[in-house]
């Protein structure tokens, strides 16, 4: 919070050639930190815009790689059939903007950089290539994304931020961001829109680390990385506490 | 008191996984089976991911097993020349074993083949279990030497080559006959989670013809170095093995597995032997529903961080 003061007063204090940039903003803080008692967090974006307009924040997670599966009943049991595979699927995304996001005029390059609470894993689309305009293909593939989006939806992973980017006077905003607590780890960018009528007048995109810390994280990085070592240490464990288990009742 | 399984990335209750292996370690106190059968569907049912059930399972049962063969170590009853060969062939199967789990993973239908797998295994053990205790209890047979298979297996595999002879066992039989039920059973063992004695017991005592004093022991020994084959393998290739889950459930199962011991010796056994039977056809049932009822949600989803 202090941060946040300071760099508020950084920008009221800055000199009016640094204000001809449309816009400026930063967060509160560049990195969270998962560990066991992590239940989520806020994090705040907040910013001056040179000249009048909406602005528009996007947290978008690290890409992944999904694969969407679904069953079928095949001799009376259900069982995994089609998939379809997305690439550049956001593990988390969110979208605030000063005005309810309908009513803003949106720019033609929206859904290409996949503004847009529906359109969040616009990008992981493939594009409509017209000589291959296969229309079953093309139904799959959307119903099979719309899956994809109800199951991060039901997560809290893909969401609207609960409060809308407030304006404190003229060029001040702010806008509080909520993280839930099965966030994934890797790199997330917030993006600061500024737009004019439908026209993107000024951007700003901020990193933010997302980590795990602590020994769960430890256990996982291990048996992701270090499987040998992670198998033979599961394995002594195992002789150890067998071992003296009997050893200790046998005493008794 | 809430604990999170890093692997299985899930928070669960202490006391529910430490009861979970602790009836496991009961019932293989008294009955002289492993848990594995119970432990690996029950981890399924409170929300563990069937891979991760699975390869833990194994983790838990070198626990489980190292202390059983230890004694039977001591008292003499290892046939080292059999176990050897069983574990040999066990090795090469697990391996066999985890690669095709790994492939099943890769292609969505591992948690399918799992539990098609205990729907039919638990069937067939518990019907079988029943209808054992049923005939025990009601006293119509007096248990009936079964000499015939012993005679007959030996001639049956009496063309296959390298003879070897088993001092402790006495027995003179071919190797490959021990090397291929280690092999069978170390794929069956790596796929579901179990130790294998359901399958190797009878094996030993059936085909092999093995003396009903060297059975036990052998089968532990082999058991014990099987598991700890698939606990490396899952650890290396599917990243399945919850270090974490594995130690509650292992500090449960020893002090359940030395109250089953206590207990096995106090009361009748044939009574608890239905129940048993009962469990395992109920688990079998539950399993089987999950399969044939169409789920909530028809779609799954696996996520992969890309580099």
């Amino acid at each position: 919070m202090r941060n946040f003061w300071c760099i508020l007063a950084l920008i009221i204090m800055m000199p009016c050639s640094a204000m001809a940039k449309p816009l400026v903003s930063d967060i509160s803080s560049h990195s969270i930190t998962i560990n066991t008692a992590f239940e989520g967090t806020e994090l705040m974006i907040f910013g001056a815009r040179g000249q009048p307009g909406d602005i528009v924040v996007v947290v978008r997670g690290p890409r992944h790689k999904v694969t969407v599966r679904r069953k079928e009943k095949i001799w009376g049991v259900w069982v995994n059939r089609e998939k379809e595979k997305y690439n550049n699927v956001p593990g988390f995304y969110t979208l605030a903007s000063s005005r309810p996001f309908e009513e803003i005029r949106k720019s033609i390059y929206f859904r290409a950089l996949g503004i847009g609470y529906d359109d969040a894993i616009r990008p992981a689309m493939p594009a409509l290539d017209d000589k291959q305009l296969d229309v079953d293909k093309e139904v799959r593939k959307r119903e099979f994304a719309h899956a994809l989006l109800r199951y991060l939806r039901s997560e809290w992973l893909y969401s609207r931020a609960p409060t809308d980017v407030k304006f404190i006077g003229e060029t001040l905003f702010k806008t509080t961001v909520p993280f839930p607590d099965n966030m994934p780890r890797g790199v997330y960018s917030a993006e600061v829109y500024l737009l004019d009528e439908g026209e993107v007048i000024g951007m700003q995109t901020i990193p933010i680390i997302v980590q795990k810390s602590g020994f769960d994280a430890f256990l996982y990085e291990s048996a992701q990385e270090h499987g040998y070592l992670y198998g033979i240490t599961a394995i002594a464990l195992a002789l150890f506490f067998g071992w003296g288990a009997s050893a200790v009742f046998q005493r008794i | 008191m809430q604990v999170y399984l890093p692997i299985a990335e899930l928070s669960v209750d202490v006391l529910t996984i430490l009861m979970l292996g602790g009836i496991t370690g009961i019932l293989s106190g008294m009955f002289g089976i492993g848990g594995g059968f119970l432990t690996t569907p029950m981890l399924i049912f409170i929300g563990v991911p069937p891979p991760v059930a699975v390869a833990t399972s194994s983790n838990q049962i070198i626990a489980a097993s190292i202390s059983g063969f230890m004694t039977h170590w001591r008292r003499g009853n290892v046939d080292f020349k059999m176990g050897g060969l069983l574990l040999a062939g066990g090795l090469v199967g697990s391996g066999v074993g985890v690669w095709l789990f790994t492939l099943l993973k890769r292609v969505g239908q591992i948690d399918l083949v799992i539990s098609l797998c205990y729907v039919g295994f638990l069937s067939l053990i518990g019907a079988m279990m029943l209808a054992e205790s049923l005939k025990a209890i009601s006293g119509a047979s007096k248990p009936k030497k079964k000499t015939f298979g012993k005679l007959s297996k030996q001639k049956f595999f009496a063309f296959l080559p390298f003879k070897v002879t088993f001092t402790q066992s006495q027995l003179r039989m071919s190797a490959l006959v021990p090397v291929i039920i280690g092999t069978l059973v170390g794929v069956l063992v790596s796929l579901m989670g179990v130790g294998g004695g359901f399958f190797m017991i009878p094996a030993m005592i059936y085909i092999l013809g093995m003396p009903a004093s060297m059975v036990v022991g052998t089968s532990l020994f082999q058991v014990t170095f099987v598991s700890a084959n698939v606990t490396f393998l899952h650890a290396i290739n599917t990243h399945t093995v919850d270090i974490m889950l594995a130690l509650l459930l292992l500090i449960g199962a020893s002090v359940g597995a030395q109250i089953g011991i206590r207990l096995g010796g106090k009361i009748r056994t044939e009574y608890l032997r239905v129940l048993l039977a009962v469990i395992l056809l109920g688990v079998a049932l539950k399993l089987g529903m999950n399969l044939l009822t169409q789920p909530d949600e028809l779609y799954s989803i696996s996520m992969e961080l890309m580099p």
